[in-house]
């Protein structure tokens, strides 16, 4: 089934996320942050099951940039703290709004998880 | 390693390198000062996104930017279809035009799917010169008798007029809809 063309006034059509957006989502979550900074987050948050490369990285930042999820911010840090080559990228409302909607769809989906008792040999 | 970096990079399209070059670079140079991972394991990633992630990037650039050929494509068949004497032929290709104009990318590379659908009323522009020519063959028949080579004009001419007509109103459809997801 073909998926419906995400359109901001319809958070849902942007559901489910794929895996890597929803990892820099939670990432930025935590603040603006350049790309090497993004990757360790997802890495350190997932415990190392996640480790995710430049080229998908940024492949990822350019699609939520292009839906409206993530922006790039115009501020730059003080260069003689940090190198001036680094972009950084925050979330916007729209990109908070979609992350809060994934993880409620996420939340739902562990629930019934549980509820069919799946970590406790529900599928013995 | 930089230029392992910069070789990768090749992998994705044009768009892609111009806008994040320099930060996917940037982040090569992190990963590997700070990273602690070897310079070999970083360098099987880099070749390994760029074989699975710049294709599939390329192949979405690709297809944002292949639907005039397709639809060139699909209408030159049709229309051999129909003087071959299987007008048939012309219905289910005629139908892949529509689903190949109407189709919308999950994912597009956004400057040059915008530059695409902005383009609509020249779309619109050729189909209607194309349906002209059609009735100028209509005009210039006598006795409503078309020759064989003035059927196969206006019958070709009509065909790609309702092609790309068709394709020219779901591209202006699909620009008044991102005009409106801006103002939004």
């Amino acid at each position: 089934m073909a998926r419906r063309k995400p359109s901001p006034e319809d958070i849902d059509s942007y559901l489910p996320l794929p895996a890597s957006a929803m990892h820099i989502i939670v990432a930025l979550a935590g603040g603006e942050r350049h790309g090497y900074a993004i990757m360790r987050d997802i890495e350190d948050l997932s415990a190392g099951s996640v480790v995710m490369g430049p080229g998908t990285l940024y492949g990822s930042i350019k699609r939520m940039i292009d839906q409206g999820l993530v922006e790039e911010t115009d501020e730059r840090p003080d260069p003689s703290l940090d190198d001036e080559r680094r972009r950084y990228y925050r979330l916007t409302a729209l990109g908070q709004r979609v992350g809060a909607a994934e993880q409620a769809r996420l939340a739902a989906l562990l629930d019934a998880a549980r509820l069919r008792q799946l970590g406790l040999g529900g599928l013995a | 390693m930089n230029r392992l970096a910069r070789l990768t990079l090749l992998a994705y399209p044009r768009a892609f390198r111009q806008a994040f070059g320099q930060s996917y670079l940037q982040c090569v140079a992190d990963l590997e000062a700070h990273s602690g991972r070897n310079r070999l394991r970083i360098a099987g990633r880099l070749l390994g996104e760029a074989l699975t992630t710049g294709a599939t990037m390329r192949w979405e650039n690709l297809m944002s930017s292949s639907k005039l050929i397709l639809t060139v494509i699909v209408t030159i068949v049709a229309a051999f279809g129909v003087l071959l004497g299987s007008p048939i032929i012309a219905l289910p290709l005629i139908l892949a035009v529509l689903v190949i104009g109407a189709r919308r990318h999950d994912q597009p590379i956004a400057v040059e799917a915008v530059a695409w659908e902005r383009r609509w009323y020249r779309w619109l522009g050729v189909a209607a010169v194309l349906f002209l020519v059609g009735f100028a063959m209509l005009l210039t028949s006598e006795d409503n008798e078309l020759s064989s080579i003035a059927w196969a004009v206006w019958i070709l001419s009509w065909l790609a007029a309702a092609v790309t007509a068709t394709v020219g109103v779901g591209l202006g459809l699909g620009a008044t809809r991102l005009v409106s997801q801006r103002r939004t």
